[in-house]
């Protein structure tokens, strides 16, 4: 049985006109990579809402159809990293190891386990030094960095993510995604909404593309980046394939498939050919 | 001419932690600038020193001339527009249209421009019929868009933008493109934190790099680029374009795709005699 079953699901917001998602059909197996893309308004935050299990709970509204999460009768906690994360933050805690830690007393984690994946998690996304300090006057990338590690010490076995990696620094944000990949090796199940690709076509296993609330493309990252449809969708595709695309129409890229990464890329062009 | 901006051995400290560490630099009116640096090198803290939220604690900061330290933000507000990083702390009034008219109408404009004003600040950040929506039910996305509006209907010489591009989608950014190139157009002074590099070699000519607080790169996109040991300390990595371009040896390397194509086009075969210059290249 999937880990996440979405079935014809459609929501709309309590003061929405339009509904957010419409008759959405999706299934995450066990440790699957999903990213969910499409334009703002498209309904990526929504979806992702969905499966952590925040609609219709927090926000309220109206949700037909089936969503199933979690494998049998096993009930899961999902966790969920916010866009913005000053929203994260649970405006309780005075330092950042206590805000850390706040998860963790919910969960009735034992103090010696918390310090130790607080520890940890620290090293991992890199803001040691900052324990003591207050979260609210962190810079953006911090927070981020911070609010993404809140949830990963709870250890969820389903990580839902809404654009963690906005306001990375660019080297940051391709560690923080690896990361975030390593995870997932170990059998956590990752669904993530991002707006653009570029360092990300070797990561996820599927990319779930929406338009105007409803699934429009599902496929592996080459067969749905590699798209034309994409254009129309508003989703922004690695620029080395819009590059390869056009050289093509202009006779200097001869490669069979359209690149999605810069990963032997030289090939296909008529000048790498020749050098 | 007045400087836009003029920084002197600026350094600034959050509780003993030195942030900012003797900064010194100028900003011609009309000049577009991107800053740039690592999560926590010091971005956001220099540039609230442009409109005065921060003050230094060593060395002096002029905007448009003023000492920002003798001068209150409301009065500098009639010179810099500034979009925050977190749209939530700079947003406030309960409609759109309202948050956008805020800025022009405690500047003191005639209602007849206030009203121009954000009719042509809804157009060009395209917030059409969303002029009664509550800002608390906008996306990420589009409240960044509203505090830039808010921004452009202030009508000011210098604009400061902090992240303008995050959490856009491709026609936001495009958006944003079309807008600053406007801005640059009209003369205007911007001066934007980024770390969307892209956006950096589609705008910028000049690009300032810090780290830890020290200012350690100012000059072009190019410069940067050709540089790994400024990249690793800005935590920088080349746009996309870029990086192709050197993967296919194209000197020297484009960094929009219309430049690759180019570049592309006159080293094909077609072109011999551009073939046999190629070879000396490396
Ligand atoms: N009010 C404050 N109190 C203490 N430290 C602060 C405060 N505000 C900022 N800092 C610290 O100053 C340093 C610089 O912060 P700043 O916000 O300028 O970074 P930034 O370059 O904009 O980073 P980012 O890319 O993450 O936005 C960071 O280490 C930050 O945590
Ligand atoms: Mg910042």
């Amino acid at each position: 049985m999937a880990f996440v079953d979405i079935e014809n699901l459609s929501y709309t917001y309590p003061l929405g006109d339009a509904p957010a998602l419409d008759a959405v059909d999706l299934r995450i197996e066990p440790g699957e990579f999903t990213v969910i893309m499409g334009c703002d308004g498209a309904g990526r935050s929504t979806l992702c809402r969905v499966v952590a299990g925040l609609i219709p709970r927090v926000f309220g509204g109206e949700l037909t159809g089936r969503v199933t999460i979690g494998k049998g009768p096993d009930r899961v906690r999902p966790g969920f990293v916010f866009d913005n994360p000053f929203n994260q933050f649970s405006g309780a805690k005075f330092t950042v190891a206590e805000e850390l830690a706040f998860g963790m007393e919910n969960l009735g984690i034992d103090r010696q386990t918390m310090e130790t994946r607080i520890e940890e998690v620290m090293a991992l996304v890199e803001i040691k030094g900052i324990e003591d300090r207050d979260p609210s006057t962190l810079s953006g990338g911090q927070a981020q960095r911070v609010a993404l590690a809140s949830i990963l010490v709870m250890e969820p076995e389903l990580l839902v993510l809404d654009e963690p990696a906005s306001q990375l620094d660019p080297v940051g944000a391709r560690e923080i995604l690896k990361l975030i990949k390593k995870v997932n090796l170990r059998g956590v199940t990752i669904v993530m909404a991002v707006q653009t690709m570029a360092h990300l076509t070797n990561l996820a296993d599927t990319i779930v593309v929406l338009d105007q609330g409803k699934v429009v493309d599902t496929g592996s990252p080459r067969s749905v980046l590699t798209s034309r449809a994409m254009g129309d969708y508003g989703v922004e595709v690695p620029r080395v394939t819009t590059i390869a695309r056009q050289a093509r129409t202009m006779g200097l890229f001869h490669g069979d498939t359209l690149p999605i990464s810069l990963d032997g890329v030289e090939k296909g062009f008529s000048n790498g050919s020749l050098g | 001419m007045v400087p836009s901006v003029e920084i002197t051995s600026l350094s600034h400290q959050f509780s003993g932690q030195t942030v900012l560490n003797e900064v010194s630099l100028s900003i011609q009116p009309g000049e577009a600038v991107a800053i740039v640096g690592r999560n926590g090198a010091g971005k956001t803290t220099l540039v609230k020193h442009m409109n005065g939220l921060l003050h230094p604690h060593k060395g002096r900061i002029l905007t448009c001339g003023l000492d920002t330290v003798g001068v209150s933000v409301a009065v500098l507000a009639q010179t810099v527009g500034f979009v925050f990083q977190n749209p939530d702390d700079q947003i406030f009034c309960r409609s759109v249209e309202q948050e956008i008219a805020w800025g022009p109408k405690h500047l003191g404009f005639p209602s007849a421009k206030i009203k121009k004003n954000v009719e042509n600040a809804i157009a060009a950040t395209g917030l059409n019929n969303m002029e009664k929506v509550n800002p608390l039910d906008l996306s990420l996305a589009k409240k960044k868009m509203l505090c830039l509006a808010s921004v452009l209907a202030m009508d000011t010489g210098l604009l400061v933008l902090d992240e303008p591009t995050m959490g856009q989608d491709l026609a936001g950014k495009q958006r944003i493109t079309s807008i600053l190139d406007e801005l640059k157009h009209q003369g205007k002074t911007v001066v934007a934190v980024t770390h969307d590099m892209d956006f950096c070699a589609d705008i910028f000519e000049r690009i300032l790099v810090l780290e830890k607080g020290r200012l350690i790169l100012d000059g072009t996109c190019e410069q940067l680029f050709n540089n790994p040991d400024f990249q690793t300390r800005g935590g920088i990595l080349p746009p996309q374009v870029w990086q192709l371009g050197q993967k296919l040896g194209l000197a020297p390397t484009p960094w929009t795709a219309a430049q690759l194509l180019e570049r592309l086009h006159t080293n094909t075969p077609a072109a011999p005699a551009n073939r046999v210059e190629k070879r000396k290249t490396p």
